[in-house]
């Protein structure tokens, strides 16, 4: 009986001692486009450090499912009080006014001081000269490419294609008949001309680097129709039609395909590819000889570039005033090197604090390495508030000419008319 | 002399104001109010928003009254007639192929055989598989290089190249009602075989005796007999597939081309993709009368089919 009433005291006095840090704990929830796999080590480690802060994640793998119930939220009025998110999907949500403006938070705050982070990462969380949004996760593109089959066709692995030349001729000997029916049954590179997201991914940096400019804020029009826009369109959509070493059921693709899946089953030795691939090759292929190249460039003295993708970090506009600092807290947190350092296990994105960009991690890990690389030298996003809308018409643009309705510089006007036309109705570049 | 129970019932009854007949007045309203209440919070509170919606141009915090902009550019846009047209093709297809080969299967499992057991559970498997799995499913087997499809119509030497079901603008529409109808004939083939088993005998019997041969006795007995069921499916159908966009949207998008968009696909994208939820609900409110204004047809059809 005694004892029965020591427990109960004890067990008494603990709550009492634990209620005020219980009560002052503050619930930030979050939401996030990717796997627990890929976030949890970042914020269970986030938790760890702030235990005054309960973080509710909900975690919506897949950038469109994330938008879509963010945008659903949104519009309910039953948002999240903060967000990972898509940096091409950033503008728009600032547009609608959904996110906070940060540039008071950030003025008074030297753990978020803009010159923490690389320029280009860091303009994409920008809208109308306002930041409503900081770096979290870098993303780059390169070319993700099966070594293995490389050796089979005597290429050398070790030393990849370097330009537009040089990449075709290898995506020709990569591209092979393997039961003599006439038809090929591996193919040198998957290019999918059908999905808007992807294939304005894989376009821009050969646009880039043909010299090409998005859009013209200032004379509120869009310019991707110029010679280096059907340069590049021309180039790629050539592997298809020309060359044949792109799977012909790549064109008309359903936007759930997964790329990913073709290359690591060696269905294509090539595909265009974010950092992702090197912790999905690991898991689900462990012996699979992944190597990572960066963009082929048109000629030997041009520099390759990449587009800079990635997720930012952002406050809902909508957060109770009371939770704000819990959530200022959490912008500090998961840009800090500590956390960012983070990536470097799960593989799934790039730090984007500078002072992480040289750090010895890269140096035992090439294809990481490369990754980083192509990220320092990586194009930001178009800044436009219709991204989304242009990546389908550019998408009807491959498909037209795809499938021989038009020629590039048609297909390329007709998407720069219907681009136009919408930044004229909405007033917004 | 204190009043019994009775006494009270008898003197309201006089009075008219009885419990029973508030009861008998009120009781089907009192019932039916949790289901309307339901139905006003779930359907018709969303139609009057979208409908509001159609008027503005949308925001979380400060939508504006545009008037009838949305609807201009909805009728302007030649892709939402590309999904219009579209889902009128769908529509058409599945219900008349869709509807055949639902009696035709129906006549086949009406039979006390073994196979015809079998084939009960074959075509009633896909009614219980998720349409979305489906869809997954079908993009594999439909897959140009490496689907089942292609390389039993290889190995059976029917085409010497794969067939791209899913990739191109013109063979695509027909991949898609072919998924239609295999998601869809197992439902409606189970309401005619039950029809058909409530035909009666001796009607064929007579038949029979009076010379008629097989096609005759569907034609003038099983069809006529089996009709309200028959408008029943054509209605089930006929909605089902205006509505349709789970199964195109996981295999298609709406690709390539706009060649499978359908209207809901169209409004989705509006919506879900583009934020532009004004635009959005004026495509919904379009699409509403557009299926009422069919399901009111119906429902007259079926009215004179009942006649």
């Amino acid at each position: 009986m005694k004892s029965t009433t020591k427990y109960l005291l004890a067990t008494g006095l603990a709550l009492l001692v634990a209620s005020p840090a219980l009560a002052q704990q503050t619930e930030i929830s979050i939401w996030t486009r990717m796997s627990e796999e890929q976030n949890k080590p970042l914020f269970d480690a986030f938790e760890a450090a702030n235990p005054d802060i309960d973080l509710v994640v909900e975690y919506i793998p897949g950038g469109k499912n994330h938008i879509n119930k963010l945008i659903a939220a949104v519009a309910a009025g039953t948002a999240p009080d903060m967000t990972v998110l898509d940096v091409v999907a950033t503008e728009a949500f600032a547009r609608l006014k959904a996110l906070k403006p940060l540039d008071e938070i950030i003025a008074g705050n030297p753990n978020l001081s803009l010159d923490l982070f690389p320029q280009g990462p860091l303009q994409t969380g920008v809208f109308a000269e306002t930041h409503y949004a900081i770096p979290f996760g870098g993303d780059a593109s390169a070319v993700a490419y099966n070594k293995a089959m490389f050796r089979e066709v005597g290429l050398d692995p070790d030393n990849p294609p370097k330009t537009w030349a040089e990449f075709v001729d290898a995506a020709k000997k990569l591209t092979v008949d393997r039961d003599g029916d006439g038809k090929p049954d591996v193919y040198g590179m998957l290019f999918v001309p059908s999905i808007p997201s992807l294939t304005t991914f894989m376009w821009l940096p050969y646009f880039w680097m043909s010299g090409g400019e998005f859009n013209d804020r200032k004379a509120m029009e869009f310019t991707f129709n110029s010679e280096a826009g059907v340069k590049a369109l021309t180039y790629l959509m050539d592997l298809h039609l020309k060359e044949g070493v792109v799977p012909p059921s790549a064109i008309g693709a359903a936007a759930n395909n997964d790329n990913q899946l073709e290359f690591l089953q060696g269905r294509v030795a090539m595909n265009f590819d974010g950092p992702g691939i090197i912790a999905r090759a690991a898991r689900d292929v462990p012996d699979f000889e992944l190597g990572i190249m960066r963009h082929p460039t048109p000629s030997a003295d041009v520099p390759s570039v990449s587009f800079a993708g990635g997720d930012n970090l952002a406050i809902m506009d909508k957060i109770p005033e009371e939770k704000l600092p819990a959530a200022v807290r959490v912008l500090e947190w998961l840009s800090s090197v500590e956390a960012q350092r983070i990536w470097f296990e799960t593989s799934a994105r790039l730090p984007v604090r500078k002072e992480l960009l040289d750090d010895p991690f890269y140096e035992e890990r090439p294809n990481s390495k490369v990754y980083l690389e192509s990220f320092l030298n990586a194009h930001e996003p178009p800044q436009t508030s219709h991204y989304v809308e242009v990546q389908q018409y550019l998408r009807d643009a491959f498909e037209q000419v795809a499938f021989g309705m038009a020629s590039p510089q048609d297909a390329l006007n007709e998407a720069k008319t219907r681009g136009d036309a919408l930044v004229r109705r909405t007033q917004l570049p | 002399m204190p009043r019994t129970a009775a006494t009270t019932w008898e003197a309201r009854d006089d009075r008219k104001f009885s419990v029973s007949a508030l009861l008998d007045r009120y009781a089907g309203l009192a019932l039916a109010t949790p289901a309307l209440a339901i139905m006003v919070l779930l359907m018709l509170y969303p139609l009057l928003y979208a409908v509001w919606l159609s008027f503005v141009r949308w925001t979380p915090s400060d939508s504006t009254f545009i008037g009838l902009e949305n609807y201009e550019r909805l009728f302007q846009d030649r892709i939402f007639w590309l999904g219009l047209g579209n889902t009128l093709f769908y529509t058409v297809w599945n219900v008349v192929l869709g509807t055949a080969a639902s009696i035709g299967i129906a006549l086949l499992m009406n039979r006390p055989t073994f196979l015809a057991r079998i084939l009960r559970l074959m075509v009633f498997l896909p009614v219980i598989v998720s349409s979305a799995v489906a869809a997954m499913a079908w993009i594999w087997m439909f897959d140009t290089e490496f689907g089942l499809v292609n390389q039993v119509l290889k190995l059976t030497g029917l085409v010497q190249q794969g067939v791209p079901w899913l990739n191109s603008p013109h063979v695509t529409k027909w991949s898609i009602v072919i998924v239609n109808i295999w998601l869809g004939t197992g439902l409606s083939s189970m309401l005619i075989l039950a029809a058909l088993q409530g035909v009666p005998q001796d009607l064929h019997e007579a038949a029979v005796i009076d010379g008629a041969n097989r096609w005759h006795r569907l034609w003038f007995i099983v069809l006529p007999y089996i009709r309200p069921t028959l408008l029943v499916v054509l209605t089930l159908k006929l909605i089902g597939s205006f509505k349709t966009f789970d199964q195109i949207f996981i295999m298609t998008g709406g690709g390539p081309l706009y060649s499978s968009e359908t209207v809901l696909i169209y409004l989705y994208r509006q919506g879900f993709e583009y934020f532009d939820f004004g635009f959005a609900g004026a495509v919904g409110v379009v699409f509403f009368v557009l299926v009422s204004v069919l399901s009111v047809g119906q429902a007259m059809l079926l009215r004179g089919g009942s006649k």
